[in-house]
């Protein structure tokens, strides 16, 4: 069985349908990118997969491991596994970001049953981690995102994914608004994570990244569903036609 | 305040205070200064005069003290005091081998303080202390904090007996902390602290003022802090309440700066069923600055109030106020700020703030600026927000593993240690880190360590 099966997902916010009857399968080993134009409903998908509390499921269900994963909170679902890479990463003013890493690590832990990391073997585990994204060390000390840039808080994003070892991890726009040292980064942060236990959904507007990345499976979400996938080189076929050729023969 | 008229409450509110004042009257040392004895007289006179405000004075308009009238307080405490070990006051205050002074139900405990090293001067008992630098203390005890309008520093002053004070002489300067700490542990005490401090000029200092009770007793303490800032001195002084729940805490802490002095402070308001903390700073000389911060964390039915008051009386003198409340159950915080810039305090730079969270919908908070401006070239700003755990914070948190009570404790540790991170004294940062972290904890959050402070360490 497949790590995430997600099948005829319905979503809603306010009572507005956003997905509508999503069909998509995410093997272990694999990293699959879902493009598509704006408003179709990809940031919904990778929220909604995450468990925030805005978005609704009306129909269809989600197995992860083959358990029903919308019925975890948040905090279980990322417990077990499952981690989000935000859009829009959230400032938490007053919290160092190598205190949160921490609690979130041992968070983890206790879940599996394993012992908790004291703070010097934790701080060894995190330099380490750090190399994969090029931060500063000087970055654990300060508040989580506070007066980061944007390349920043999307490197951070990606720290947190080699902190925490998810076994599928949601990248939502995580090239978005990155200059191109960044973004050669972040990518390189993805790849050495590409592991063959963990699966990774690269939630992306444009092409850009995957010029970094190479996906295994391209798949196009408009009007909250999934209109194609295909190989990597559909995401070249979209980056020169745009979206509006699939609108069209989709209708 | 104006000076309420004649009694108008039943004399035996009064009758167990007025008691207390005679048999103090009747243990005097003949030795005593006569300045001493008339302050005590004259603040006792008013006292009998002074009735207990009520809420239709506009001062205490959020805060009934029906509470001190009801109780059965009784002062001061006679007989032996409660025994309290080093290790017991080691437990509650800031954990350092440099000087304190500890007060046990309002008496000078010697065997539990240390001296101050160094060219500063600390004395604790009156009239004896008194000898040590009779000058200083007379040119400024009772003068700050004074009781013509105000009954509770009135009868402050009419128990004045062991009173805390600090004198550094001009030009030095302590590195090490200075702590006075003032302990509760009978039960119905009712216990009037009192400290002075005076910071020549160019001189600097840290003040950690601490009220703690051993035990749960009920108490009612009654506290006066006068402080005098000279010339182009610093003091940095810590005032933390942490006393039993079920305190009535009553303070007032009067602080005058010469030109260019600098004083910080930093209000911890933590405890008490019933609290009310007055601050007022008189910034007298050209181009004092002062740092006026406050913490209060509320919860249960507790009811905390602070006023402030700044006054700038000279030209370019700045002042910056940052007060956080952190409300949780059916807790109730008042805070009153009030900035007053008089004729020919030209040129000055005011900033206030008043930042509330209110973890419960119960919680109610009352914030008042008041800004009274009749000088020119001012700049003055004042600025209050009320809110709750922002959802989207908590998700971010959830998201990452951390359960919800954690990441609710988190967050509001993190709101509070904007006025905690910066402390340059190790010890007492971690003093409060880890009071702050004690206060904030719920339900599954008991998993956390004793101190969310790790962040500073690494």
């Amino acid at each position: 069985m497949a790590l995430l099966e997600i099948r005829d997902l319905h979503v809603s916010v306010d009572d507005t349908e956003i997905l509508r009857g999503v069909d998509l399968t995410v093997p272990a080993g694999e990293i699959h990118a879902v493009m598509g134009p704006n408003g179709s409903g990809k940031s919904t998908l990778a929220q909604a997969l995450a468990g925030h509390p805005s978005y609704t499921v009306t129909r269809g269900e989600v197995l992860y491991d083959g358990r029903d994963l919308m019925a975890m909170s948040a905090e279980e679902r990322a417990r077990e596994g499952v981690f989000l890479a935000f859009q829009y990463p959230v400032e938490i003013p007053g919290v160092a970001n190598a205190y949160f890493l921490k609690a979130a690590v041992n968070a983890i832990r206790a879940h599996r049953g394993q012992e908790e990391m004291d703070a010097m073997e934790f701080l060894g585990y995190l330099r380490q981690r750090l190399k994969f994204v090029e931060m500063d060390q000087s970055f654990m000390s300060r508040a989580v995102n506070e007066g980061f840039s944007g390349g920043e808080k999307k490197r951070n994003e990606i720290l947190q994914m080699a902190v925490l070892e998810p076994r599928l991890a949601i990248l939502d726009e995580t090239d978005s608004g990155l200059d191109i040292d960044a973004l050669r980064i972040v990518a390189g942060g993805v790849e050495r994570l590409r592991d063959p236990s963990r699966a990774m959904i690269l939630v992306t507007h444009y092409q850009r990244l995957l010029n970094y990345v190479t996906p295994d499976y391209v798949h196009v979400l408009m009007d909250g569903r999934i209109v194609r996938s295909g190989g990597k080189e559909l995401a070249l076929e979209l980056e020169a036609k745009g979206y509006d050729w699939l609108k069209q023969e989709t209708a | 305040m104006t000076a309420p008229p004649v009694t108008r409450h039943p004399v035996s509110e009064k009758d167990q205070y007025l008691q207390a004042i005679a048999t103090l009257a009747g243990q005097r040392d003949a030795a005593e200064p006569v300045w001493l004895a008339r302050l005590r007289n004259v603040a006792a006179d008013r006292f009998r005069r002074l009735r207990f405000p009520t809420i239709h004075d506009e001062e205490w308009k959020y805060t009934s003290v029906a509470p001190i009238l009801r109780g059965s307080f009784t002062s001061p405490p006679g007989g032996a005091p409660a025994t309290v070990s080093n290790d017991d006051v080691g437990k509650t205050i800031v954990d350092t081998d440099g000087p304190r002074l500890v007060f046990v139900d309002g008496r000078y405990v010697a065997e539990l303080s240390r001296p101050v090293t160094g060219s500063a001067e600390m004395v604790a008992t009156l009239p004896h202390g008194v000898d040590a630098d009779p000058d200083t203390i007379e040119a400024h005890l009772g003068r700050l904090a004074t009781t013509a309008d105000n009954i509770f520093s009135a009868l402050n002053t009419a128990l004045l007996s062991d009173c805390g004070v600090i004198v550094v002489p001009r030009g030095v300067v302590l590195d090490e902390p200075i702590q006075l700490v003032f302990v509760s542990a009978l039960d119905h005490a009712a216990i009037a602290p009192r400290m002075l401090v005076v910071l020549g000029a160019a001189s600097a200092a840290t003040i950690v003022e601490t009220y703690v009770s051993l035990g749960s007793p009920e108490a009612f303490t009654n506290a006066v802090a006068e402080i005098v800032v000279g010339e182009g001195a610093t003091l940095s002084h810590f005032r933390v309440v942490d006393e039993a729940e079920g305190t009535v805490h009553i303070g007032r802490t009067e602080v005058r700066q010469g030109s260019d002095g600098a004083y910080e402070s930093l209000t911890v308001f933590a405890s008490a069923a019933l609290g009310r903390h007055d601050l007022a700073v008189h910034l007298d000389g050209p181009g004092a600055t002062c740092t006026l911060n406050g913490l209060t964390l509320a919860r249960g039915s507790q009811h905390l109030d602070s006023h402030t008051l700044i006054e700038h009386a000279a030209p370019h003198g700045v002042s910056r106020q940052l007060y956080k409340g952190i409300l949780a159950d059916h807790a109730r915080v008042v805070f009153n700020g009030k900035i007053v810039v008089r004729p020919g305090a030209d040129g000055t730079d005011a900033r206030q703030a008043n930042q509330s969270i209110l973890l419960s919908r119960e919680a109610t908070v009352d914030t008042k600026p008041q800004l009274e401006i009749f000088a020119d070239d001012v700049r003055c700003t004042h600025g209050a927000t009320v809110g709750q755990l922002d959802p989207e914070m908590i998700f971010y948190l959830e998201s990452r593993g951390i359960g919800e009570d954690a990441a609710r404790t988190l967050l509001t540790y993190g709101f509070a240690s904007e006025l905690i991170r910066d402390i340059a004294h190790a010890e007492i940062r971690r003093y409060l880190a880890r009071l702050v972290t004690r206060r904030v904890r719920s339900g599954e959050a008991d998993a956390l360590p004793e101190t969310l402070d790790f962040v500073f360490q690494v």
